[in-house]
């Protein structure tokens, strides 16, 4: 049926012939009635044109295999002839292309087509591959006519002409082979077309040939006219204005076309370097200062009488002579000969000369520092394994000699770690001996002020792997060196570039918190290396956050460890001592490879006095805050770290006035934990409020509030009062109040009274500012707010504090009274939109006559209740 | 005559030997003409003579006196029985042993509460002469449980000036098992602790102690039916006729009638068992105790002894006393009073208005809170407690929210939820219907009731934000909880303790839907502390481990703008500063790229 409809209207669209056709062809489908199908109609409406009603499939039918006679069954005809029917399209023949490449092929051709077609359209841009296949054509051409227009007038019409007649010949061309291809096609056999395009390819290169010379020929005369005319006083006088007219021509516009002409176009850059890359090149800097070091070293004897001046370089001449300073990383003079040897030969002076070396330096060293021996003789050996392993990486391919080095020294370790554990007195010793050496710096640079450099460190330094080779390391390292060896440390052991360098950096990291942790232990706090400490452990936390967070961990644990000790039996400071010991050597035997352990044994012979956390602990809590996120919903350091701080805020007695400095410093610490987050902590505000009752003159009129039936626990003194006038109140300094002994005078004067109240104030105000939005706050700071009432009508207090109480207070009262006026009961119920009640017919499946589907119970049990009554009724009569 | 003899042998008792000793004791033994050997070995029975000579003469004694004990004459008795006995030598020959036995007996003691330095030789001799004492008291009466020596022993151990907490053992684990042991003991304990109720001394203290220690090492009675396997300590009747046998044919007579009488089987000392154990206890608390012993009754009161007394209801008084002295002894006291009013029909009036007054922060570091928390959600479990009563708890405990641990926090949430969950009535504390609803049923009533109520609104709103809970009231009546809403459930959503916040959203379902709610069981959080709440979270993998970003890592750890009213000067900074080096600075312009 669709078939006879297209028919129908490609009929129609094909004029007479097709009316014809129709006309001839229904007469003839007359005569079949079977042919046509036609519906018929009940009523004949006037003028109604109905299409559609009859249909003749037998005749559309009829006429396919007439049309088909005349086509297809005439191809098929022919299909046995000699003659051969060609397939011209582009690649037909071509076997070595495959379906697509024809396909590209012919495309490509359909493109050019359109192109040459489409080349009149005005925002066409030539494209190069345009210009590649026409070279004769405008791009050309034009570029001849810019030049010459410029000098001559006259040429202008010649060139013009000429340009027509090469435009008109190039059109023409296509057009003549196109006419005579499609004669060919009609009448020609394939070769004599092949002769005949021959001949006339043939017959246009004699012609392009002709009508070059014929171009060279004018373009010569041209030339000759013009120098002739141009030597002539005609033109001369015609110049002036002429080249003015040309100069004032190129308007704004037209020179940026040019410009953009000109402009290069946008190149790909070098790649960005991956951070594996850059590891290695800050590897590879290190390495080549190293080599430029040694190289140094070994010219200065050469060079060491040409020029004094240098003297850095003159001092590494004779490294054995600055004997502080040397720390057994000096090279052997007789190096440049060793090169030429081979490598075993080489090893093998070596070992010899790390012999004499050792016991060089060693003797040296017990001049210098007698009580540092064994920490000393660490260092030798450290640094010279750390040169043998330089020397096996140039020489040798392999890396597993490096592992197995590697892996004998993890043996060593653990058989240091096992001695130390067991002799702590030993490890007093080595502390003591790190001590003087943290002094030493000072004197070091006494001596060495006179015309000696510092020492230059080496460039390349391998991971120590134990708090022992950090601090031979670190020997008589100023603070800036101290940063520098760290950084160079990283560098030299990039984790990107080799998996056991991660293994290094993580051993490293446990060392390095360590050593932070240690260095905090110190009485007198060195802060600047602290400082610098912290950013290196921040950044390499970042390379490492599953191990940094581990750690952290750990360390917590052990912490709250010793505190627990330390609140359950003060002054007991031996058993917590074994007690730590023992849980360290069963440690050791679950992370046998971790160094952090020997953070733990270091630690405990500084044993906390007092419950309240230690310098120590309040700067490794500060340093998580720093490294990790601290508004996390749940952060797996932060959130042990935090409880552990409230914990100590909650359980430790506020005895003297150190404890009160401490606690409001952690309240700051947890303030600025807080602050992004917002939570609530009931601890810091607890503790806060005590610290202000204990400014207070009398307790007894707090006796019913909600804190002071806390603080009996606490046993809370007065210790805040303010007895005397005080004129200036200075901000604590925080370093000063943990270098400060416990029973300092300090504690008990004025002063710091006064300026402890100012932080606790100060606190106190961040804790209002960052609690505003919580509901319950008229409640959590009515009680604060009634203490600082009393505190401040006190007949000592010093002015500057008054007024800060009172803006304090001020802004508590505001907000309470913005909570009164806006805060709603609760509505926590989450109430659910009640749906709309559904009206659709209830059907009940396997429907039981009789019986009573009422959804209403009540109403149900109700009418049972009135029917059975009446039943019985009935039954009764 | 003896008396020379003893001073002599006192001057010469070190020259003695252990064998000779020996052959003293074997004399002694062998015949009666030995007999004054007698003395001179008792001179050995002394708590600072040597523990060899010590063991060897108490050996020698005992087996002399062991036989010999059921034939002497009790030495009050003995005035009353001279005249009939038949021979008067004889008689004073038994009046003599009797006192030498005595004296046997008060050295024996001396030993056994004589604090000595070596420790090992002492815990033996200790035990030997206990063992000793005891075979004395089962013999000594006639066979029977000879209680004026059990009650000697147990008065020489409860005012022993040194620790008795050695010997109170060895008397547990050997013969406490006995249940006539443990009869007498706890009679000869209320003898002792009535006596000392008058007195007032440093000393009472000390002995208090000691009643202590001992009283709660007398186990309890079982009521067993099968009172057959009760075993006695002195003999029973059928057995200890035998040894009677050689006794006078007079005795024989009377000896039935005394067995009907005073001599207790087992069956009957059973049935007096808990009588006894009640009287026992009962004197003991009267006493004044100390407050470690005091604490410790109270803690242990409801497990070990209430089930074994007589009438419990006994104990109310003390129990309503350390209930009222307030503070952690109330909080003890309360799981004894507990089991009182719940299984004895106690009754307590102000029983709440008291448990009310209890909470305070501070039971929240309290030792025994666990317990207290349990008891707590038990006292609070009746649905039929006034909506007031419920809603002044709720919202006293929402209050210490504001000032408590995490782990407190956590049973309080608990605790609130169960009370919400329980009075549908309170649930206005947490979900206060809006005004268009209220509007809405106002419509019904006239307008001008609707007036006024709009006046009332209007006033009302104002002052919505406050809270009109007096926390300060002791009253649960008067606290106005009815008036108020659990502003503080809203703020410690914000918690920092993880577990906290988010146990604190639980109480945001509708609790008063009972099919599709549960109870919170309070023991999960009970035992919390921070212990438990670091170890939980230290005990959680590590996943993942995010970390705070910085453009530029800060180079100090402590900045005064964290840390306000604070300074954090130190003086070495020149030294940082000098000799920066090229590299440090190259290293920073790159590392920021590798962040």
């Amino acid at each position: 049926m669709g078939k006879t409809k297209k028919n129908k209207k490609s009929n129609k669209n094909s004029g007479p012939d097709a009316i014809a056709m129709k006309l001839k062809a229904s007469s003839k489908g007359a005569d079949n009635p079977f042919e046509s199908i036609w519906s018929r109609r009940k009523f004949d409406v006037l003028g109604q044109k109905r299409k559609g009603d009859t249909r003749r499939i037998g005749l559309a039918r009829s006429l396919a295999i007439e049309k088909r006679k005349k086509t297809l069954l005439k191809e098929y005809k022919q299909s046995t002839k000699s003659s051969v029917f060609e397939d011209k399209r582009i690649g037909e023949g071509d076997k070595a292309l495959d379906e697509f490449g024809k396909a590209i092929l012919r495309t490509q051709r359909e493109r050019q087509l359109n192109m040459k077609l489409s080349k009149k359209s005005k925002y066409h841009l030539s494209d190069e591959e345009d210009d590649f296949d026409e070279p004769n054509t405008l791009g050309l051409e034009r570029d001849d006519f810019e030049d010459e227009m410029l000098p001559d007038d006259d040429g202008d019409e010649a060139y013009e002409t000429k340009r027509k007649s090469a435009l008109g010949l190039h059109m023409q061309i296509p057009t003549e082979t196109s006419v005579a291809e499609g004669e060919a096609n009609k009448k020609k056999t394939h070769a004599e077309v092949m002769k005949e395009i021959i001949a006339k390819s043939k017959y246009f290169k004699a012609e392009k040939a002709k009508e070059k010379e014929e171009k060279e020929e004018l373009l010569d005369e041209l030339d000759r006219k013009f120098t002739s005319l141009s030597q002539s006083q005609a033109l001369v006088s015609l110049r002036k204005p002429n080249s003015n007219s040309q100069q004032e021509k190129p308007d704004e516009y037209d020179m940026l076309v040019k410009q953009m002409g000109l402009e290069m176009r946008a190149r790909p850059s070098n790649r960005i370097k991956t951070p594996e890359e850059i590891a290695q090149e800050e590897r590879e800097h290190l390495e080549e200062m190293e080599e430029e070091r040694q190289k140094r070293m070994l010219a200065s004897e050469d060079s060491s009488d040409e020029d004094n001046e240098d003297s850095e370089k003159a001092s590494k001449q004779n490294p054995r002579s600055l004997s502080g300073d040397d720390l057994g990383d000096s090279f052997s003079p007789n190096e440049e000969t060793m090169a030429k040897k081979g490598w075993i030969d080489e090893i093998l002076e070596r070992k010899d000369e790390e012999d004499s070396d050792s016991e060089e330096s060693d003797g040296e060293y017990s001049d210098d520092l007698g009580s540092s021996e064994g920490a000393d003789e660490g260092s030798d050996e450290d640094l010279d394994d750390h040169e043998k392993d330089l020397s096996l990486k140039d020489w040798e391919q392999s890396d597993d000699d490096n592992i197995g080095i590697d892996l004998e020294d993890e043996d060593n370790e653990e058989e240091s770690k096992e001695r130390t554990s067991e002799e702590v007195d030993g490890k007093n010793v080595v502390d003591m001996s790190s001590k003087k050496d943290m002094k030493d710096p000072l004197q070091a640079k006494k001596i060495y002020v006179g015309g000696k450099p510092s020492k230059e460190l080496p460039y390349i330094i391998e991971a120590p792997k134990n708090i022992e080779e950090l601090y031979s390391l670190l020997d008589n390292c100023s603070i800036s060196d101290t940063i520098l060896v760290i950084n160079r440390i990283r560098k030299s052991n990039p984790i990107t570039l080799a998996v056991e360098n991660r293994k290094k950096m993580q051993v490293f990291y446990g060392v390095l918190l360590q050593y932070f942790a240690v260095m905090a232990n110190k009485k007198p706090l060195n802060v600047g290396l602290l400082n610098m400490l912290g950013k290196p452990l921040i950044e390499m936390s970042m390379e490492i956050p599953y191990f940094a967070a581990i750690c952290a961990r750990r360390r917590i644990e052990s912490i709250r460890k010793q505190f627990v000790e330390s609140i359950k039996n003060p002054g007991k400071n031996e058993i917590q001592l074994n007690k730590i010991i023992f849980s360290i050597t069963f440690y050791r035997e679950l992370y046998s490879c971790m160094p952090v352990l020997h953070g733990l044994k270091s630690t405990i012979l500084v044993a906390e006095s007092s419950s309240w956390p230690s310098t120590k602990t309040l700067f490794l809590l500060r340093l998580w805050s720093m490294i990790f996120p601290c508004s996390d919903f749940r952060h797996p350091v932060m959130t042990p770290a935090i409880l552990l701080m409230c914990e100590y805020l909650m359980r430790c007695r506020i005895v003297s006035g150190q404890d009160i400095a401490i606690g409001s410093f952690l309240c700051s610490m947890l303030l600025s934990v807080f602050r992004q987050s917002r939570k609530f902590c009931p601890e810091a505000i607890m503790f806060l409020q005590a610290a202000l009752i204990a400014a207070a003159e009398s307790n007894i009129s707090h006796a019913d509030s909600q804190a002071y039936q806390l603080m009996e626990l606490k046993a809370l003194k007065p210790v805040l009062c303010i007895c005397e006038t005080v004129n200036e109140i200075s901000p604590l300094n925080f370093f000063h109040i943990m270098d400060m002994p416990e029973d300092s005078s300090i504690y008990s004067s004025d002063n710091f009274r006064a300026s402890v109240l100012v932080a606790v104030i100060e606190t106190l105000q961040g804790y209002v500012e960052v609690y505003e939005g919580l509901s319950s706050f008229p409640e959590i700071f009515l009680p604060i707010l009634r203490i600082l009432f009393e505190i401040s009508e006190q007949k000592n207090m010093p002015n500057a504090l008054t007024e800060k109480i009172k803006d304090v207070t001020e802004l508590i009262k505001a907000n309470i009274d913005k909570h009164h006026t806006l805060r709603r009961p609760l509505q926590m119920r989450k109430q659910k939109p009640v749906p709309i009640k559904l009206l659709n017919p209830k059907f009940e499946e396997n429907y039981v006559k009789g019986r009573d589907y009422d959804p209403d119970r009540e109403r149900a049990q109700k009418e049972l209740l009135v029917n059975c009554v009446k039943t019985i009724i009935s039954c009764l009569r | 005559m003896a008396p020379n003899r003893t001073k002599k042998n006192k001057n010469k008792k070190g020259r003695y030997g252990v064998a000779e000793i020996k052959t003293l004791g074997n004399d002694l033994l062998s015949s009666a003409s030995n007999i004054n050997n007698l003395p001179l070995l008792l001179n050995f029975v002394n708590p600072s003579s040597p523990p060899h000579h010590l063991l060897e003469s108490l050996l020698s004694l005992h087996s002399f006196f062991l036989p010999l004990l059921p034939t002497l004459p009790s030495s009050s008795s003995h005035a009353a029985d001279a005249k009939e006995s038949e021979h008067q030598s004889h008689f004073i020959y038994n009046a003599w042993l009797r006192s030498k036995f005595d004296e046997l007996v008060k050295s024996l003691l001396e030993v056994l509460v004589s604090p000595r330095q070596q420790h090992e030789e002492q815990e033996a001799v200790k035990e030997v002469v206990l063992d000793t004492l005891m075979e004395f008291v089962k013999v000594a009466n006639g066979g029977r449980f000879h209680s004026a020596i059990y009650h000697r022993f147990l008065h020489s151990i409860v005012h022993s000036e040194s620790s008795v907490e050695f010997l109170v053992d060895l008397l547990t684990a050997k013969y406490f098992k006995y249940i006539d042991v443990r009869y007498f003991t706890l009679i000869s304990l209320k003898k002792l602790a009535t006596t000392l109720k008058g007195k007032r001394s440093i000393s009472t203290e000390r002995v208090i102690h000691n009643i202590y220690y001992t009283i709660s090492r007398v186990p309890p009675f079982e009521n067993s039916d099968n009172t057959s396997d009760l075993e006695m300590w002195s003999r029973s009747e059928n057995e200890h006729k035998q040894p009677c046998g050689d006794v006078n044919a007079d005795d024989k007579q009377v000896k039935p009638e005394k067995h009907n009488n005073s001599v207790l089987s087992a069956a009957k000392i059973a049935k007096k068992m808990k009588l006894k154990f009640t009287q026992a206890w009962l004197s003991f608390l009267r006493l004044p105790l100390p407050l470690d012993v005091y604490k410790e009754v109270l803690v242990n009161l409801h497990q070990v002894v209430i089930p074994h007394l007589s009438n419990p209801v006994m104990l109310c008084d003390f129990l309503t006393r350390s209930y009222d002295i307030g503070g952690v002894v109330s909080v003890m006291a309360l799981s004894s009073l507990f089991i009182l009013m719940t299984q004895y029909g106690l009754e307590y009036p102000n029983f709440y208005e008291k448990l009310y007054v209890l909470l305070v922060p501070s039971i929240f570091m309290a030792k025994h809170r666990a317990r207290f928390f349990q008891l707590l959600d038990s006292c609070l479990k009746s649905p039929l407690l006034p909506a007031y009563l419920a809603a002044s708890f709720a919202k006293k405990m929402s209050r210490l929210l504001l000032s408590i641990p995490p782990s407190g926090a956590l049973v309080i949430t608990a605790l609130i939820h169960n009370i919400l969950r329980r009075h549908p009535s309170i649930n206005c504390l947490v979900h206060w219907e809006d005004q268009v609803d209220e509007g809405k049923g106002d419509k019904a009533t006239d307008e001008a009731t609707a007036a006024n109520s709009d006046d009332a609104k209007v006033s009302a709103s104002q002052k919505l934000g406050i809270d009109h809970f007096n926390y300060g009231e002791p009253n649960p009546k008067k606290s106005n909880a009815m008036r108020s809403s659990l502003w503080e459930v809203d703020t410690i959503l914000q918690h920092y303790c993880p577990p906290v916040s988010r146990f604190a959203l639980s109480l945001e379902n509708d609790l008063t839907v009972r099919a599709k709610t549960s109870e919170v069981n309070v023991g999960d959080f009970s035992s919390g502390s921070y212990a438990t709440i670091i170890g939980a979270e230290m005990s959680r993998r590590v996943k993942q481990v995010p970390l705070a970003f910085y453009k530029s890592t800060p180079s100090t750890l402590f900045s005064e703008a964290d840390f306000a009213g604070w300074t954090f000067d130190f003086k070495d900074t020149s030294e940082i500063m000098h000799g920066s080096d090229e590299n440090a600075d190259k290293n920073s312009g790159k590392r920021q790229r590798v962040v």
